[in-house]
């Protein structure tokens, strides 16, 4: 079998085991999509549809929409924002002369093996398409053994990842900043407390850097209440939360802040839940359900604590190439591994309908027609009510939320206990 | 076009002819047990199957009696003179939702599917003959895109089976194919005296004369000439068994609506 990208047509004698294992074989993670044309797809349009179904899209969410030519589009640009390696297409001697071109066409420039499936033939139009197309015919037998092949290494895979097991204790300290390492020590198991002191170490050296980076002049209540949220951001657990800014507030103590924290009102914000939400590789799954790119990426950021006016001045070229990671205002949010296809599809999508890096990030169409504000809003309302992501705190306001705001939902204070140039010394 | 939707499993009124006595017995010929076995297996294992016949041979009335001692509901659709692919799915869905489903294609056969799979039923396609190469297409794009979670049964005339038998796309994907023929012969004999004891107390001559006459081995036909008899024998004094007199003055009548049509 080649390792070269190509397109590879077999006629297979299907029967309706050979069609359930064609379909077995769909696997989004594995790269791999496989469909089944219909008698009715006239265009390509219709095809598309079963392609962007095999990636996971639902026709039972909002944003379903019934243009072929935005279909064709989107499948496309999911396709290699999900890095799909293989499409296999059974059924080709459906589909007429025009629709059969333009999936080899689009197959091409995707740089996926395209592989083509006739049920017991292919029509004389489909081998006057093919003959324009270097294509590799393959006999039903070598077909099925290769795929047989690659199904069981996938579920080898799918056995192999074990679930995450983060080993934090379900409980830490209540104890303050000053003592808060020693009581963890003296209270939780060797193993848990090991743990635990791991991350007050590191979120604690994160802390200093972040402090040491900015001039004493500007190291003001609002900058370091930036500071605190992104450390506090990526806590997905109420112990990693209270660790995180209890070590923030040692670091900060050095450099003359007096950072208070009232850790029941921090844990009551929830704020780790949505950080769990995030960070959870469900929730993306989950999201793959929209058609339209938009929808997880905006979700994504508001789960990040931007909020939609900031997210709606977000240019294309803020987006990594890569997807894992967007630049806002400066600062560069790391996407999670599992929602970076997502991303990655609304950059592809953007640039597909002719955007420029510096064009707006949020918007739809050769006509670079911005996205409402309200659509955005209504894109995170939409997931919670449909798929039960919530990623917004349980509110519904999508206001700015500034610095002091920030710091009264989670109980934080902070003071300036010395002059700023004194204060300096760590 | 008669449509009958069934959920309960367990067999009621079962498909005897209408006017014929109360607790008809199911005459069991091999091309019914046949049915049954087949149909069993396509439900367990949610195969197409096919049940191919004339008129008139029992057909309808096996697949019924299979649906309706199985556990599982069904969908029973009889199709009109070639339905284009969407006609096949609206009424599929209708029966199915009980409400008129609208929309393009495309999205009625995926919600055809997925309530399919949610809550799978015997589909029951009767008059399959009357399915065009379009409509044979949709309902096998059915059955793939179903991958199994649902039994599909095709009944039909021998037109059915040749166009079965002649798509080689659909004529792979059948699990089971029962062939139903004109009784005759031991066959035709015992099947009628277990229909009514009627029949069973008639000489086999005359049977055999009847049959060459009328009946040529179409069930249906004895069972309308039993309904033209029955009352027939009883005025004429002779409520046991067909004789001549009874036998010529009932296929008067039923002879001449057969010449009509």
């Amino acid at each position: 079998m080649s390792d070269h990208a190509g397109v590879h047509v077999t006629i297979a004698d299907s029967d309706s085991s050979h069609v359930r294992f064609l379909a077995s074989l769909n696997d989004v993670d594995a790269g791999v999509i496989s469909v089944r044309a219909r008698a009715t797809d006239r265009r390509f349009g219709g095809l598309a549809k079963s392609i962007l179904a095999g990636l996971g899209k639902s026709g039972e969410v909002s944003g379903v929409g019934r243009n072929e030519q935005e279909d064709t589009s989107l499948a496309a640009s999911w396709l290699v924002a999900h890095q799909i390696s293989d499409l296999i297409v059974a059924g080709i001697e459906c589909l007429p002369a025009k629709a059969l071109d333009e999936l080899v066409r689009i197959g091409v420039l995707c740089r996926l093996d395209l592989w083509l499936v006739g049920d017991h033939m292919v029509g004389a139009h489909a081998v006057s398409v093919l003959e324009n197309w270097p294509t590799r015919p393959l006999a039903q037998q070598a077909f099925d053994r290769h795929w047989r092949t690659r199904l069981a290494t996938q579920d080898d895979r799918r056995d192999s990842c074990a679930t995450d097991d983060s080993g934090w204790p379900s409980e830490v300290p209540y104890a303050d900043f000053p003592v808060y390492l020693a009581e963890v020590h003296r209270h939780l198991t060797p193993e848990h407390a090991h743990l635990v002191d791991q991350h007050f170490r590191h979120a604690h050296r994160e802390a200093v850097e972040a402090i040491k980076q900015v001039d004493a002049d500007e190291l003001s209540e609002e900058t370091v209440t930036h500071m605190l949220q992104r450390l506090l951001q990526r806590c997905t657990s109420q112990p990693q939360i209270i660790t995180t800014a209890r070590a923030f507030q040692v670091a900060a103590f050095r450099a003359g802040l007096f950072v208070q924290v009232d850790l029941s009102a921090l844990v009551a914000s929830r704020s780790h839940d949505v950080a769990a939400v995030v960070a959870d590789p469900n929730t993306w799954r989950k999201m793959r359900a929209y058609r339209q790119p938009y929808r997880p990426t905006t979700c994504l950021l508001s789960g990040l604590e931007v909020d939609v006016a900031t997210q709606q001045k977000l240019r294309v070229g803020d987006v990594a190439d890569s997807g894992q990671s967007v630049t806002v205002e400066g600062e560069t949010h790391h996407v999670p591994e599992a929602a970076v296809p997502l991303v990655r599809a609304q950059k592809l999508q953007r640039l597909a309908e002719g955007a420029s890096p510096t064009d707006l990030l949020f918007a739809a169409g050769s006509s670079q027609k911005p996205i409402f504000y309200r659509t955005l809003i209504r894109a995170a309302d939409d997931a919670a009510r449909e798929l039960g992501v919530i990623l917004n705190h349980g509110r519904l306001t999508r206001t700015s939320v500034n610095a002091n705001q920030w710091r009264q939902r989670r109980g934080i204070s902070i003071q300036q206990l010395v002059a700023p140039r004194e204060g300096r010394a760590a | 076009m008669t449509t009958t939707q069934n959920q309960a499993p367990a067999p009621k009124k079962l498909r005897h002819l209408a006017g014929l006595p109360t607790n008809m017995p199911v005459v069991e010929t091999v091309a019914f047990r046949k049915t049954q076995v087949v149909a069993q297996s396509a439900v367990q294992f949610g195969e197409i199957a096919a049940f191919i016949g004339n008129a008139g041979l029992g057909k309808s009335f096996a697949v019924d009696y299979a649906v309706r001692t199985s556990e599982m509901p069904s969908l029973w659709v009889q199709m009109g003179p070639a339905p284009k692919p969407k006609e096949v799915t609206v009424r599929l869905l209708n029966q199915l939702i009980r409400s008129e489903p609208n929309g393009p294609i495309y999205r009625l056969t995926d919600q055809l599917v997925a309530e399919l799979a949610a809550d799978p039923h015997i589909v029951v396609i009767d008059d399959a003959q009357n399915l065009s190469k379009e409509g044979l297409d949709q309902i096998r794009l059915l059955h793939d895109l179903g991958e199994s979670t649902f039994p599909l049964f095709l009944a039909g005339g021998e037109g059915c089976g040749e166009t079965l038998r002649s798509d080689p796309q659909l004529a792979d994907r059948v699990g089971g194919w029962v062939q139903f023929r004109p009784l005759d012969g031991d066959q035709l004999h015992s099947a009628l005296s277990v229909y009514h004891p009627f029949y069973a107390n008639t000489s086999p001559t005359l049977i055999d004369r009847v049959d060459a006459r009328y009946a040529h081995g179409v069930f249906r036909r004895w069972a309308r000439l039993l309904k033209t008899a029955l009352p027939r024998a009883q005025r004429n004094g002779t409520p046991d068994c067909l004789t001549e007199t009874v036998a010529r003055a009932a296929l008067a009548t039923l002879v001449h609506e057969r010449e009509d049509g």
